[in-house]
């Protein structure tokens, strides 16, 4: 078959060392309405630029594709596409196979260019979840998805999605005198779930705006590698979290430094942490979660119940799991297992 | 075959409204007034996916169904919102969906494995202009004949109904539930953006649960799946799991609800789908008209747009011209009988690519006299539509206007 034989273009992109190294060229530049303190906004500018000009940016319907072309103004220099809603992962898919086919043809010069999917959590991990599964599994094309996660459905003024936190006040969530926690199911493991469950996707990744090099350089190991690939962003979101725009930063560092949220790269199936998650491996001591969840007013209904219900989560999640804080496996231990063979 | 009762409107809630005397007087949105009529109706189980314009109704749903030991379930997307909705009340429970164009055109898998199934439930259409995702905060009419064609396959037929104001949508969700139990299919509200968004004056009755003019949902315990090949309609839905078979299935199926590749049980479960609602079609009658007795033309509209297409039809009647007014409450199945008569209509709807009219046309004993008056994403205007009247009137013709579509082909 000709069309197995066809191989994708490849390209190597250096990891940026530094920040004095990272290009000056911004391909996302002035031009959208998202809110002050907005992480994803800032995701989408370092995944740009990460990228660099050869790009295409598609994804589904979310808070960053209105936000980013209302009344003839976008700040895209590359070309974007908004697709509808929970078609990311088949959109790239489609995006990437035709620009392979005009490439095998002759008719457009065979080069990497890449195809980024970016996908909030609802229309990612949520609607979208089949699309991008079947996506990871096609070695033959080359796409990056991006799944932005800001915890809502921050399009439609902030609904519960399937990644909302346990307890998050959303306006499908309100906290009432009789019912305190409305949402009571734990966030999806994206990351973890499509690093374990898609043998021919080569990279899986989780980062955080507050990390910009390390996000970036992420974006440039995911297009270096080449075929489907998943990155997992957290981003806070000030309006849904209700917080403060100035600590959106901050937000993203506690969230990692209370081990909430891991930092790591999945590559051929080797597990790798990086950044603060490392240290937190290599034994220093993760904060508590509630100076990340008091400062934020979606969680301001919490009680001392619900803190400890929260913190023994994380608990268990780096004590408890195989590999920490990526897989939720245990193995069966040794004297439970002699007990069930009698 | 319906008798047209000239005048007014015909609708079961002119008679419930006098019979409720105490309530509350509010001022809310058509968003609110569709939660509370489905919450009076007995539904207790919400299950759906936030898109505007029809985000509030979940928003107030989340909110009420706790306080009345009802279930509220956010779904990871539209069809799974309607097979939640399906699954619930083949559990027992009233259930609705809300949604708008982009969500409702998802539903339609879960749409028609609810039609075959005869599972009774509601969906909440609020349209906004499209295609696709169009605009959403401007109100659109195109979903007439997706509604209708709700799922693939034919051999069945559907119920679609449409409210005009705040308090109306209250009255129709009900009633709306009413339908559906007692037809045994799942009800379309085909509502607008502005209907839904729009703050009105809305009475509230007091207790719901004096309300008797709601149909509870009554078991079918021991009873076949469905009457094979019959159009009566007296069977009250199924309990899965109680002496209704063990299957319920999207393929042809016997009473007992297991597949078959027959043509006899084809045939038969087919008749029934259609024939339980086509026979039954003066149950299901609901319009309002005025004028039409000396009306030379006849203005055709539903949905919010027929509060101002009726004010012109007002202005026209002040001008001079012999103006009617037909507003369609049941859209689907349709009510040829009310154009059934030997005058001019002018039907407007808002979309470009005309839906109603083409049906008024079929019914419409002459062709040439139905005239079409689209627009897209705005209501028309009392001018507008007095304009298009008193052209009609005159010399058969529609004037030309800006931004107005007048052909259909």
């Amino acid at each position: 078959m000709a069309d197995a034989t066809f191989s994708n273009a490849t390209q190597v992109l250096e990891p940026f060392r530094g920040i004095k190294k990272v290009t000056i060229e911004e391909y996302f530049t002035s031009g959208h309405r998202t809110c002050q303190g907005c992480e994803s906004a800032l995701i989408m500018k370092l995944m740009v630029k990460a990228a660099g000009p050869r790009t295409i940016v598609l994804g589904s319907t979310g808070c960053m594709y209105v936000a980013n072309t209302t009344y003839y103004t976008t700040p895209w220099v590359v070309p974007w596409m908004h697709t509808q809603l929970g078609s990311s992962g088949s959109a790239a898919l489609g995006t990437a196979a035709g620009l392979k086919a005009l490439m095998k043809k002759g008719k457009m010069k065979a080069e990497s260019i890449n195809v980024i999917a970016f996908c909030g959590d609802g229309g990612g991990a949520d609607m979208g979840l089949n699309g991008i599964s079947a996506t990871l599994t096609h070695k033959d094309y080359n796409c990056l998805i991006l799944l932005y996660d800001n915890e809502s459905y921050a399009n439609t003024d902030i609904q519960l999605s399937g990644m909302t936190p346990y307890g998050a006040n959303t306006t499908f969530s309100p906290p009432g005198k009789v019912i305190r926690n409305i949402h009571t199911r734990w966030k999806k493991n994206m990351a973890g779930m499509m690093a374990a469950g898609h043998p021919e996707c080569r990279y899986v990744a989780t980062v955080c705006g507050s990390y910009a090099v390390e996000m970036m350089n992420k974006v440039r190991r995911a297009l270096t590698i080449g075929g489907p690939t998943f990155i997992h962003s957290l981003d806070p979101c000030p309006k849904g979290w209700d917080y403060d725009p100035m600590l959106s930063h901050e937000m993203g560092e506690l969230a990692i430094e209370t081990g909430l949220f891991p930092l790591y790269e999945v590559e051929d199936g080797v597990v790798k942490y990086y950044g603060k998650t490392k240290a937190l491996i290599e034994g220093r001591k993760r904060k508590p979660v509630r100076e990340y969840l008091l400062k934020q007013g979606r969680f301001a209904h919490f009680t001392e119940e619900d803190l400890g219900y929260f913190q023994a989560k994380v608990d268990e999640m780096w004590e408890k799991w195989e590999i920490p804080a990526v897989i939720p496996f245990r193995r069966l231990d040794a004297s439970k297992a002699a007990l069930e063979v009698k | 075959m319906i008798t047209v009762k000239a005048g007014g409107l015909v609708a079961p809630w002119i008679e419930w409204e006098k019979r409720c005397t105490d309530g509350r007087r509010l001022l809310e949105a058509g968003t609110y007034a569709l939660t509370e009529g489905a919450i009076a109706a007995g539904c207790r189980v919400f299950a759906g996916y936030p898109i505007t314009p029809a985000t509030d109704i979940a928003e107030y749903m989340s909110k009420r169904l706790p306080q009345v030991g009802g279930y509220y379930v956010q779904c990871e997307d539209e069809l799974a919102g309607m097979h939640a909705c399906a699954g619930a009340s083949l559990g027992g429970l009233k259930a609705m969906t809300a949604t708008s164009g982009p969500g409702y055109t998802l539903m339609h898998d879960a749409y028609g494995w609810s039609i075959t199934n005869e599972i009774p439930l509601v969906v909440v259409d609020a349209m906004r202009v499209g295609p696709i995702s169009g605009i959403t905060g401007a109100p659109g009419q195109g979903e007439f004949y997706i509604a209708r064609y709700a799922s693939h396959g034919g051999n069945f037929e559907t119920i679609v109904v449409s409210p005009s104001s705040v308090q109306e949508a209250f009255w129709l969700t009900i009633d709306a539930f009413n339908l559906s139990e007692r037809f045994r299919t799942p009800v379309t509200i085909l509502t607008d953006q502005v209907i839904s968004d729009m703050w009105e004056d809305l009475f509230i009755p007091a207790d719901y649960d004096g309300l008797d003019f709601v149909r509870p949902r009554k078991h079918n315990l021991m009873m076949p799946f469905y009457p094979v090949g019959d159009a009566s309609i007296d069977v009250p839905p199924n309990v899965i799991g109680h002496g209704t078979g063990v299957c319920v299935s999207a393929y042809t199926h016997t009473e007992e609800g297991y597949d078959i590749e027959e043509m006899e049980a084809q045939w038969a479960q087919t008749y029934r789908l259609v024939n339980k609602i086509r026979h039954h079609k003066d149950e299901l009658a609901r319009y309002e008209t005025f004028g039409l007795d000396d009306a030379e033309v006849v203005a055709v509209a539903y949905g919010a747009n027929a509060r101002t297409v009726k004010t012109g039809v007002l202005e026209a009647r002040r001008r001079g011209v012999k103006a009617g007014f037909v507003r369609l409450v049941t859209l689907w199945p349709f009510l040829d009988e009310l154009f059934e008569r030997d005058c001019r209509f002018v039907v407007c709807e808002l979309n470009y690519d005309g839906q109603l009219v083409r049906e008024v046309q079929r019914a419409a004993p002459h062709k040439k006299d139905v005239h079409f008056m689209g627009k897209s994403a705005e209501l028309h205007t009392v001018s507008e539509v007095a304009a298009g009247l008193d052209g009609v009137a005159r010399s058969n013709r529609l004037p030309e206007l800006p931004y107005i579509w007048t052909e259909v082909r």
